[in-house]
């Protein structure tokens, strides 16, 4: 048989599937991390494998009926640290929310109300990876989840987050190269609080940092926004009146060269629309860093604002 | 090059009684100001709650009227639409839940450094004293200077308003609007239309311009090219050509110079319950022709 680089349409390839599980305890503040069972993310087979997607779900689950806030968004206090073969995914946690666009409809039936039962709610990002990526037989994804609330949350969690990694992919049939280096993806992401209308927070060195010497090829930028009550419970959200996908506060962000994404300080909502993305490519230099600031224009109540940013992409590496 | 995006925003265009003023934003805003030429990916006209910082469903009105704002394109010198034209006939959701009406150019188009997007705007009925306010904004990406310059075509019709039980109707879209006066052929790249809902209660739907369900049903649309090939075998209900929830379709064929489609809107209006809602269709087309 011909060797060709890559699987194409003309070959069958198995399909086959990766599933790993984290749980993050109830409690108070940021917990520490629950990592993923490493060897159910693993290519346990004699060949190699490749990844096409990757599907994050949360489920947040009570023993106790009626606990499970149906108007939060579930997964929204959930953070991510993903890696593969030992190199970083993310730069350190990134929030659960900004992992992928959200899909059509998702702020509506699916986002904060997939609700099983009432101890149970459910959310879900689905990453389509720009590149498929090739685990040779023994090489896996590992990391760790947390729930990480925000500083004016001052209710304990009630409920257990089991954060699942799927990754979705195909067999490689024999007869095909293996690429030399690959596009791997890397989140680096920021979550900016403003609990006061004199306030406007920024984000400091550690944020929308590309941690790497090599250049990140940007492919998505992704924000969630939201008001956010002291007394939300197991996710960031709101508890009583308010909105979450519709929020628009303004935004400054300033490029790595000093550009600005906008003259003034920018609707989210006019930049990102329901999709809570840009999708466009462009290059982030290697230790270079994308600034931003938000002001959330209202404060009402005792209640917060919150911003989280994402900015995704892939650099070439050897894995 | 592939550069950062950029976004450029207008100021709030407030809720406002003054009918048909029409608004426009400072120069400086939609103004390519960089040495790069500027590919326009997308513009929209966004709603905001200025008491509230939340988005709301653009083209909405909880009360009885909607304010059926009307827009005016040019890019450079170069009209993009016939002088103005109604949103609700030039812009559809690109999601399912998506509130904001806009334009996507799936084909790239250019502004040269210095060059303007000039864009005016208008309201055609008052607005609710408490209504948000509208936002356009662009999002653009410096690129390197075209070979071609493809230049965007967005036309709309906005029909004669009907109750919800004014019996049997027939319309024509005059032929000057849905046509290409152009030397050039026109790519036609995607068909909109929608029904709006205006009058009536508000909690079962009045003023938005988004939903009007029942009557899409009853309304027939039926359409053909200049020369009598038929678009639609014969006369179809809006719900069955136009997805709901988008409000348009991508299409992918030329209209000569000097070509136009042509649309005719009948149908029977009986629902009594829905007698005190008024009915506006909206058909509109977005399409590009190659200069340079």
């Amino acid at each position: 048989m011909a060797q060709t680089r890559s699987i194409g349409a003309n070959l069958l390839a198995t399909p086959t599937v990766l599933r790993g599980s984290a749980v993050v305890a109830t409690g108070a503040g940021i917990t520490p991390p629950a990592t993923f069972d490493t060897t159910k993310l693993q290519n346990t087979l004699r060949v190699p494998i490749e990844i096409t997607e990757l599907i994050i779900t949360v489920l947040e689950r009570s023993s106790t009926e009626a606990v499970v806030k149906t108007n939060e968004n579930a997964g929204a206090a959930i953070e991510v640290d993903l890696r593969i073969g030992g190199k970083h995914l993310t730069n350190g946690f990134v929030p659960f929310q900004v992992l992928a666009p959200w899909n059509a409809g998702e702020d509506g039936a699916w986002a904060f109300a997939g609700v099983l039962t009432s101890t149970a709610t459910f959310n879900q990002r689905r990453i389509v990876l720009p590149e498929p990526l090739r685990l040779r037989p023994g090489v896996g994804f590992s990391g760790a989840a947390r729930r990480a609330p925000l500083s004016i949350v001052t209710s304990p969690s009630n409920v257990e987050s089991t954060v699942t990694v799927t990754a979705i992919g195909r067999v490689v049939p024999d007869g095909i190269l293996g690429p030399t280096a690959q596009a791997l993806p890397l989140w680096t992401a920021a979550t900016l609080l403003a609990t006061s209308t004199n306030v406007v927070p920024k984000t400091d060195e550690r944020d929308l940092f590309n941690p790497l010497q090599a250049p990140l090829d940007v492919a998505r930028i992704i924000v969630a926004s939201s008001e956010v009550s002291p007394l939300a419970q197991y996710a960031t959200g709101l508890t009583g009146a308010g909105g979450r996908a519709d929020y628009d506060p303004l935004l400054k962000l300033r490029w790595p060269n000093g550009d600005l994404l906008g003259a003034d300080p920018l609707r989210l909502q006019s930049v990102f629309i329901r999709e809570h993305t840009i999708a466009h490519k462009f290059q982030l230099p290697g230790g270079s860093r994308v600034t931003a600031a938000f002001d959330f224009t209202n404060a009402i109540g005792a209640y917060g604002s919150y911003l989280q940013i994402a900015i995704f992409g892939t650099r070439r590496e050897v894995l | 090059m592939a550069g950062f995006p950029f976004v450029m925003q207008s100021a709030l265009f407030a809720a406002s009684t003054n009918v048909d003023a029409i608004y426009v934003p400072e120069e400086r805003v939609f103004r390519n100001t960089t040495p790069h030429w500027l590919k326009i990916m997308r513009i929209g006209l966004q709603r905001n709650g200025a008491a509230n910082p939340k988005r709301t469903v653009t083209l909405d009105n909880p009360g009885t009227s909607s304010p059926r704002p009307q827009w005016a394109i040019r890019f450079g010198h170069t009209e993009v639409t016939n002088g103005f034209v109604p949103f609700a006939a030039t812009t559809w959701r690109p999601n399912v839940d998506e509130p904001a009406a806009f334009v996507e150019f799936a084909q790239p188009v250019y502004l040269a450094p210095n060059d303007r997007l000039d864009v005016k705007f208008k309201y055609l009925a008052t607005l609710d004293a408490n209504l948000d306010s509208g936002i356009l904004a662009a999002l653009v990406v410096p690129v390197d200077r075209p070979d071609a310059i493809r230049v965007p075509a967005l036309f709309g019709w906005e029909g004669t308003s009907r109750g919800g039980n004014s019996g049997l109707f027939s319309e024509d879209v005059p032929v000057g609007t849905l046509y290409n006066e152009f030397e050039e052929v026109m790519h036609v790249e995607r068909i909109i239309g929608r029904l709006g809902l205006l009058g009536g209660d508000p909690s079962a739907g009045a003023g938005n311009v988004e939903r009007a369900y029942p009557a899409a049903a009853q309304i027939l649309v039926d359409l053909a090219l200049q020369d009598g090939a038929k678009i639609t075998r014969d006369p179809t209900p809006l719900a069955a050509l136009f997805d709901l929830a988008r409000q348009s379709w991508l299409t992918n064929f030329v209209l000569p110079s000097k070509g136009y489609i042509q649309a005719n809107v009948s149908g029977n209006l009986t629902d009594s319950a829905q007698a005190p809602k008024t009915y506006y269709p909206y058909l509109g087309m977005l399409g590009y022709r190659t200069i340079g």
